[in-house]
């Protein structure tokens, strides 16, 4: 972690690469397993998250000075449960299919450890403006995860991307990249891969 | 205290806040969230009638009209649990009723349609299930559907049951549905569902219904 405050752009630009939340941090893994075998559902997923970060942190950061520090956290809690919730609603009215196929994981949302960690770690401590960029940074580095892991698990797992037939229907479906255990091996060859570029770039 | 007294107040007050807004959203959209449920209910039941079909797609705005217009609830004499529908003005038996029942995981929940004259089912639809995707999940696949498509159910096997899963591919009777390979435990609780379904409208039928 970086020692000084870290504004502006730069809080962005560090979450996508430098301490990216799922990468760097091994955070909101649970989520990472569980919808990226559509791509629809993991696009939905990432927008869901990236308006919570940001709605989250801003509300977070404009209230940090008078949040009262020993429930600061329920605080937190209570806040970013209720913008979930929000999107909840707003699916189900306006969205209802990818709602029932995203099922339990929107109110999920609320323990992703990405948005506490960040309203924790960023919002209470840092400007509005600052906390909003830091949450969109959050909530992209996340989707940049996320999206390539639904990205090869759908049509290996399907033979469908963004549910459109891609692969021709007499290939073998890989049933594996469906259920949950290939987003483990997904996910955790995808971090191999960006750690390993990662230190590579380093040691230069 | 007065401290302590300030913490207590200011989380009762941001509490108070946040669920004043949650519930005044949950207020606005309720209607609408009702609807879109109803919505994709009567478009299920429409399409297991045949009305829907990927050639003549329907709007959302036109299914609650065209769900009153072109179908009617049918009450079996003696029964009030079975949600069932038959088309408007039809000389066909053709019913539409709701099943739900434990899955491998979930509750399945869905519709059949028979024809009551023949004796046959004439579709299958899954309005929930929490199947293993991939495997179980397969079931709410169009090819495993038109399986039951046809199958006879007019009377019961040997083994007491009007159809049995099979292993997948080894279908050789009008009894006998394929079921997924991979997906034991789904294909034997949806033939417990589906025989139990069907055993309670064979039986509601015989009684004569009384509209």
């Amino acid at each position: 972690m970086n020692t000084g405050p870290v504004k502006g752009f730069a809080a962005l630009k560090r979450m996508l690469w430098e301490e990216n939340p799922v990468i760097g941090q091994i955070l909101g893994i649970c989520s990472a397993l569980a919808v990226t075998n559509l791509v629809k559902n993991t696009l939905v997923m990432c927008l869901g998250l990236i308006f919570t970060l940001v709605m989250s942190c801003f509300t977070v950061s404009l209230m940090r000075n008078v949040i009262p520090r020993r429930v600061r956290m329920i605080i937190q809690v209570l806040i970013i449960a209720a913008y979930v919730i929000f999107i909840k609603i707003v699916l189900d009215a306006f969205l209802p299919e990818i709602s029932n196929e995203l099922g339990p994981y929107v109110g999920l949302i609320i323990t992703n450890c990405i948005v506490m960690g960040r309203t924790e770690g960023y919002a209470m401590a840092n400007k509005p403006v600052d906390s909003i960029l830091d949450g969109i940074g959050a909530g992209i580095g996340y989707s940049l995860v996320l999206l390539p892991i639904a990205m090869i698990r759908e049509p290996l797992g399907l033979g469908t991307f963004f549910g459109m037939q891609v692969i021709p229907a007499d290939w073998t479906k890989w049933n594996m990249m469906v259920i949950a255990p290939s987003g483990f091996f997904a996910l955790a060859t995808y971090i191999w891969i960006v750690r390993a570029l990662k230190s590579g770039r380093e040691k230069r | 205290m007065s401290e302590k007294i300030k913490t207590l107040l200011f989380t009762i007050a941001v509490t108070a806040l946040f669920t004043l807004l949650v519930s005044g959203i949950n207020a606005a959209l309720k209607d609408r969230i009702e609807l879109n449920r109803s919505v994709a209910r009567q478009r299920v039941i429409l399409g297991l009638f045949g009305l829907i079909t990927a050639d003549r797609p329907i709007a959302d705005s036109e299914i609650p009209a065209m769900f009153a217009n072109q179908t009617e609830p049918v009450k079996f004499a003696g029964d009030v649990t079975l949600e069932c529908y038959r088309r408007k003005n039809s000389a066909e038996k053709v019913f539409v009723f709701a099943f739900s029942g434990q899955g491998f995981w979930d509750n399945i929940v869905g519709f059949l349609a028979v024809d009551a004259q023949s004796m046959q089912i004439k579709g299958i639809e899954f309005t929930k299930h929490g199947e293993t995707p991939g495997l179980g999940g397969r079931i709410s696949e169009p090819e495993f559907k038109l399986r039951f498509k046809d199958k006879s159910f007019a009377a019961k096997r040997p083994d007491g049951l009007y159809l049995r899963m099979v292993a997948e591919g080894t279908v050789t009777r009008a009894d006998e549905v394929d079921g997924i390979t991979g997906a034991t435990g789904t294909s034997s609780s949806l033939e417990k569902i589906v025989n139990r379904s069907l055993a309670h409208f064979a039986s509601l039928n015989q009684g004569g219904n009384s509209n």
